[in-house]
């Protein structure tokens, strides 16, 4: 066999460089190739190619594992992680060893018996792993060759959110939290009120704002505004007219008018004739909405003494006026703006929203008491909500940077199972912000107010009545 | 959560072989790892790679700042812009959720476009199903002067120019969309409106010229 492999490759060899080999040269030919040195000479050109052969494919395989990528997931500070190497999987030639040199600072290690990388990041940055490797056309004992791997390692996306002061020296400066807890009725208030992350993130304003108090005839009264983030001197337009509600029913309303309303509620609950709901829808708006205009002629006033537009007071309002009588809780409310307001009952599985959110869902949409046409639009009256309800769980006004997070959209605010969920977070475990005898009731939702909610960085401010 | 997109489309033709194309890749590591410095773009947005030479490929599919790797980029063919623009309007349909009653969608992808040269295909149709996605900001750069920027004009109102597809330029284009996708995920955040007009983005830098 051999000798016919050395026979053909011989006079390939001799054709190759000319020789015309007539047929009278075939015989010694024969003779030629048949000899022991040229056997000994053909078996060490073949060694010879097939060692070039070789050499080739382990050039090419080691070329290919050094271009190929070999991912290795992202790391995150303080998360586990666990990767198990694979090469096979990522497409790379068959290997006959590699290993994985990890730096210590990465806080990972390589265990080369299950070709798992894991532990626990401690920094962010990028690291480079050192992939070692020889490919199965290598010999046993070639060198090994080397790729580099990065290993990214993520910073904790919460290490990164900065908590700069706000300008203490500003005119309209105010604390970046607030909480107040006062009895109201037979039921406790607390509320709370913290400057969003990204505020913080840029030692900018807490933009919104609360206000509450006990009124005259066993009336309460509630409110939570949010200054739009695009308005300069919202953080004081927010002030303005919670502060202006408050004082529009302190001052403005005499106990005549508490005792028509009384008169009016008794009236209607009692005979529920369209008439008596006429009067007493009538005086709801009478009072809220004169409240209201109050608050947005404040804004004109703040506005023209700082001589800027009101505009840059453009803040939201949501306020409303509860009373218990024989029969249940009245609450009447009035509502401009994003966030939402709604009376809670856990036992019934029912919430009753209170008016609707301006959507800001499409540009231009959303509205400002700061605008005059609020009060002119006919949209004017659907912002009232009046709820007579024999008892509830919980009273609840919330900013956007509540509702955001915690109902996502409008049309979530009228389902049970998310106020349920809101429920059961306050009074979890982690927090157990609702103990109405706590003095520092209001200080537990205050540091609930930390909650963590990707992309929901907002400022927040709560108000729950239970 | 509602994600903030963005689709980077990459002209990876003949033309950008050398230079240009190793100034895009390092272009896009400094977008990634800037943006990962940054809290308001890390946890809202998320990042989609597609190039284009003889025909368009998504690389990289929509994906989170923390676990986005850089997606290997070669250079070589034609420009294939209709084809990308088609690839970007489908992978929008496919990948950007929409708001419902319940769930609130993703906010609307920034598109930015990078191309050194002329299409070699149907573009017209392209940019026509682009034309149909619903997009936030989109901004076509023509690197050098090779670029057609009257078609830019045709996909987006925000056309910039660079003089030259050098890297240094190109480096400062890639910090310029840094700077504008930090800019569309803090206004996101803070006050829960869009970028909706160049006049909103954070001002380019000399290298990147503004065509008019």
């Amino acid at each position: 066999m051999m000798s016919k492999d050395t026979h053909k490759y011989i006079q390939a060899l001799l054709q190759q460089h000319g020789q015309s080999l007539p047929a009278q040269q075939q015989a010694l030919l024969a003779a030629f190739a048949n000899s022991e040195m040229m056997e000994q000479a053909y078996a060490e050109i073949i060694r010879i190619q097939q060692r070039i052969m070789e050499s080739w494919k382990e050039n090419i395989d080691i070329a290919d594992v050094k271009s190929k990528p070999l991912p290795v997931p992202n790391a995150q500070v303080g998360q586990p992680y666990l990767f198990t190497l694979d090469p096979a999987k990522a497409g790379l030639p068959a290997l006959s060893f590699f290993d994985l040199a990890v730096p210590p600072e990465s806080g990972l290690v390589y265990n080369a018996a299950d070709f798992t990388l894991s532990g626990k990041p401690l920094t962010a940055g990028t690291f480079p792993l050192s992939f070692r490797f020889r490919v199965a056309a290598s010999a046993e004992d070639a060198p090994l060759q080397e790729k580099v791997i990065s290993l990214l390692v993520n910073a904790d996306p919460k290490s990164l959110w900065k908590n700069l002061d706000s300008d203490t020296t500003d005119i309209y400066w105010k604390p970046d939290t607030d909480q107040a807890r006062l009895a109201m009725g037979d039921k406790t208030l607390i509320v709370a009120s913290k400057r969003g992350r990204s505020h913080a993130h840029e030692g900018r304003f807490r933009d919104d704002d609360f206000g509450a108090a006990n009124l005259a005839g066993g009336w309460g009264i509630i409110a939570v505004a949010d200054g739009a983030g695009s308005a300069k001197f919202s953080r004081r337009g927010s002030k303005i007219v919670c502060d202006a509600v408050v004082n529009f029913f302190k001052e403005k309303i005499t106990n005549a008018h508490w005792a028509d309303l009384d008169n009016a509620i008794v009236a209607a609950q009692t005979s529920a004739t369209p008439d008596h709901q006429k009067t007493l829808s009538r005086l709801v708006i009478d009072y809220l909405g004169k409240a209201a205009y109050d608050a947005h002629q404040q804004l004109n006033a703040a506005a023209a003494e700082k001589e800027a537009p009101t505009r840059d007071f453009a803040t939201t309002l949501l306020f409303l006026l509860v009373k218990k009588f024989d029969f249940g809780y009245f609450v009447a409310s009035f509502m401009v703006g994003d966030g939402g307001m709604g009376i809670y009952s856990k036992d019934t599985g029912q919430v009753f929203t209170l008016g609707t959110p301006d959507g800001g869902e499409f540009a231009g949409q959303t509205r400002f008491v700061s605008m005059p046409e609020i009060f002119k639009d006919e949209s004017f009256y659907r912002r009232f909500s009046i709820r007579t309800i024999p008892d509830f769980t919980a009273l609840v006004l919330m900013t956007d940077g509540i509702t955001d997070p915690k109902f996502q959209t409008d049309a979530n605010l009228t389902k049970v199972e998310y106020w349920n969920a809101l429920w059961d977070d306050l009074q979890g475990p982690e927090h157990r912000v609702l103990d109405r005898n706590a003095a520092q009731a209001s200080q537990a939702l205050l540091d609930w107010l930390d909650f963590w909610s990707p992309g929901n960085h907002d400022d927040r401010t709560i108000a729950i009545l239970f | 959560m509602r994600r903030l997109p963005v689709y980077l489309l990459l002209d990876t033709s003949g033309s950008m072989t050398g230079e240009p194309i190793e100034a895009v890749k390092n272009g896009v590591q400094v977008l990634i790892s800037t943006l990962r410095q940054d809290p308001y773009a890390l946890e809202t947005a998320f990042i989609s790679v597609i190039t284009f030479d003889s025909s368009a490929r998504q690389l990289t599919p929509l994906t989170d700042l923390t676990t986005f790797q850089i997606p290997q980029i070669n250079a070589g063919g034609g420009t294939a812009l209709g084809d990308a623009l088609k690839l970007t309007a489908q992978s929008i349909a496919r990948e950007v959720s929409k708001s419902t009653p319940d769930v609130k969608g993703d906010w609307k992808p920034l598109v930015f476009l990078m191309t050194d040269g002329r299409p070699t295909d149907d573009w017209s149709s392209g940019v026509t199903e682009f034309k149909q996605a619903k997009t936030g900001i989109v901004v076509a750069c023509a690197a050098g002067n090779q670029a057609d920027t009257s078609i830019l004009k045709q996909i987006t109102d925000i056309v910039v120019s660079l003089d030259t597809a050098d890297s240094a330029t190109i480096k400062a284009f890639f910090k310029w969309v840094s700077a504008s996708v930090s800019t569309g995920s803090q206004k996101i955040e803070s006050g829960g409106k869009e970028v909706t007009g160049l006049n909103e983005l954070p001002p380019p830098p000399p290298e990147v010229n503004i065509v008019v």
